[in-house]
């Protein structure tokens, strides 16, 4: 991944950059194929989080998280709602990259509609005013990690597996589940490194890219099970 | 369905024996699909594709608008091996469930899905995409936006001009002769080893979990290497200088420069150990960073 662009993609994307970095970014997308794939996909996770919408939590959330952020009150939370604005670090939009590439990219899904999940939005009881940050905090919390999108994502294209191996020889079914434990080893690898160096950029976004590995996996296997119906 | 449809459009063919053929024109394309046996394809000069068929009764073509196919008149039996020859400008769609699939003198696009047979391909110019599962892929003297991939076998390409991306979970790959400023190879267990000129501009990205990596690079190179691993290490058979990034959390990922530092060459593994060597006939120093 080209760090030095990855890096300002999340200013970009909120048109923060200056113009000239504006400039050469837009340049260096144009002519860098997988830096146009990140930017698009980045594109998808932020508009797929503007569209759950700003809805004001049930009730006023705000104390609460003043606590927690251990505000004594000189911080008054503002009633005009600025533009929604999502920022990430890279390695969150990496896996975040990876499991909206994972959701939107395949056919598997349509085959089960309903089973897909939704993104959890907080229900409204009473309309109310609410603090900007509020909001900001509610949506991060109630929104499913990475992880669980991804782990989501797998389940579900296992089931359909599960539904269509009837349908595949027997050593195709081996050389998949083969070729999964081989991901997933390296999967709990990286995971396993993440959780002792949780700010390692690098592993952060190998990781994505794992998990991604597996995901397209499943979806070939499942394409597979489903062409020979 | 298809075979009621391909049946009611199937156009006259001169057929003798196990042999068929049909006079095609530009535009059209090959298109096959078999559960088992071998599919081999071989090109001529002449604008005419005749299929040879081990199928009792012989073989027949059928035309579906410009998608020229063998038609099928009852079920495939076991081991239907095709032998086909197509004009070198024929684009070729062909996929084979259980078998082997060879093509050789193409001059066109080509896509072949595999489950568990080998692709060997010889020959190729324009988007040519290579999948199988089981099986081996194998790409030589091709040209255009290529794409091999397979899930439990090894990948080779050799002599390829364009793009080329490179996939496979338990498998080495191996790029050989590339001359390409666009080159993406990732497996999760196996070795990946490229040998091609690094072209100014061109980006390289080479990617394992259990394996290592060899990337040749020439002399004259400008390219920026990225170097990343969580329990691998980095060797150069040749003098280069190593700026690391310094932080803590980050010791394993590191940059350098060579020339100009315009192409950009990303190396990652896991734990294994990725290598830059100059190619066949260059030599220099070596330095490791662990």
């Amino acid at each position: 991944m080209h760090d030095r662009w990855t890096d300002q993609m999340s200013e970009y994307l909120d048109g923060e950059l200056p113009p000239h970095e504006h400039a050469a970014l837009e340049a260096h997308v144009g002519q860098c194929a997988e830096c146009a794939r990140t930017l698009a996909e980045l594109r998808s996770v932020v508009a797929r989080a503007a569209s759950l919408g700003d809805r004001p939590p049930a009730r006023d959330l705000w104390p609460g998280i003043a606590a927690m952020l251990g505000s004594d009150g000189a911080v008054t939370p503002t009633r005009r709602t600025p533009p929604r604005r999502f920022s990430f670090s890279v390695p969150q939009l990496a896996a975040a990259a990876a499991v909206i590439v994972a959701l939107t990219g395949g056919g598997v899904w349509v085959l089960r509609p309903s089973t897909r999940q939704e993104l959890p939005v907080t229900a409204t009881a009473a309309p109310a005013p609410a603090p900007a940050r509020s909001a900001t905090v509610r949506n991060a919390a109630s929104r499913p990690t990475a992880n669980q999108t991804y782990d989501a994502a797998v389940s579900d294209l296992q089931d359909v597996l599960a539904a269509g191996r009837g349908r595949l020889d027997t050593a195709t079914v081996r050389i998949i589940e083969k070729n999964l434990m081989t991901i997933d080893s390296a999967v709990s690898a990286a995971r396993r490194a993440v959780q002792a160096d949780p700010a390692n950029g690098f592993l952060n976004e190998y990781l994505a890219h794992t998990m991604r590995r597996k995901i397209d996996l499943l979806r070939q296997a499942a394409a597979l099970a489903s062409a020979q119906s | 369905m298809l075979i009621a449809t391909l049946a009611t459009l199937a156009i006259s063919l001169a057929q003798s024996g196990d042999t068929a053929s049909m006079t095609v024109g530009r535009g059209d394309r090959f298109e096959l699909t078999a559960r088992s046996g071998e599919i081999t394809i071989r090109t001529w000069n002449r604008n005419t594709v005749q299929v040879r068929s081990e199928r009792s009764g012989g073989a027949a073509l059928a035309r579906r608008g410009s998608t020229v196919t063998i038609r099928t008149s009852g079920r495939y039996d076991a081991e239907d091996d095709f032998d086909v020859t197509v004009p070198a400008w024929m684009d070729l769609s062909l996929n084979d469930q259980s078998g082997d699939v060879h093509v050789t003198g193409s001059n066109a696009s080509i896509a072949i899905q595999s489950v568990d047979g080998d692709i060997d391909v010889r020959g190729g110019n324009g988007v040519i995409t290579l999948t199988s599962v089981q099986g081996g892929v194998s790409l030589r003297d091709a040209q255009g936006k290529i794409s091999l991939s397979s899930v439990n076998s090894d990948v080779s390409g050799s002599g390829l001009h364009g793009d080329v991306m490179a996939q496979t979970i338990n498998g080495e790959i191996t790029l050989d002769r590339i001359e390409s400023d666009n080159v993406d190879a990732n497996t999760v267990n196996g070795d990946v080893t490229f040998d091609g000129p690094i072209r100014s501009g061109g980006r390289y990205r080479f990617v394992t979990h259990n394996g290592d990596i060899a990337v040749s690079v020439q002399e004259n190179a400008d390219a920026t290497v990225s170097v990343s691993t969580f329990q691998g290490e980095f060797e150069a058979g040749f003098p280069v200088s190593i700026s690391p990034r310094l932080s803590e959390h980050d010791k394993k990922r590191f940059t350098f420069t060579l020339g100009s530092g315009s192409a950009r060459i990303e190396l990652e593994s896991f734990q294994g150990t990725m290598r830059l060597q100059r190619p066949l006939g260059q030599s220099g120093q070596t330095r490791s960073r662990r």
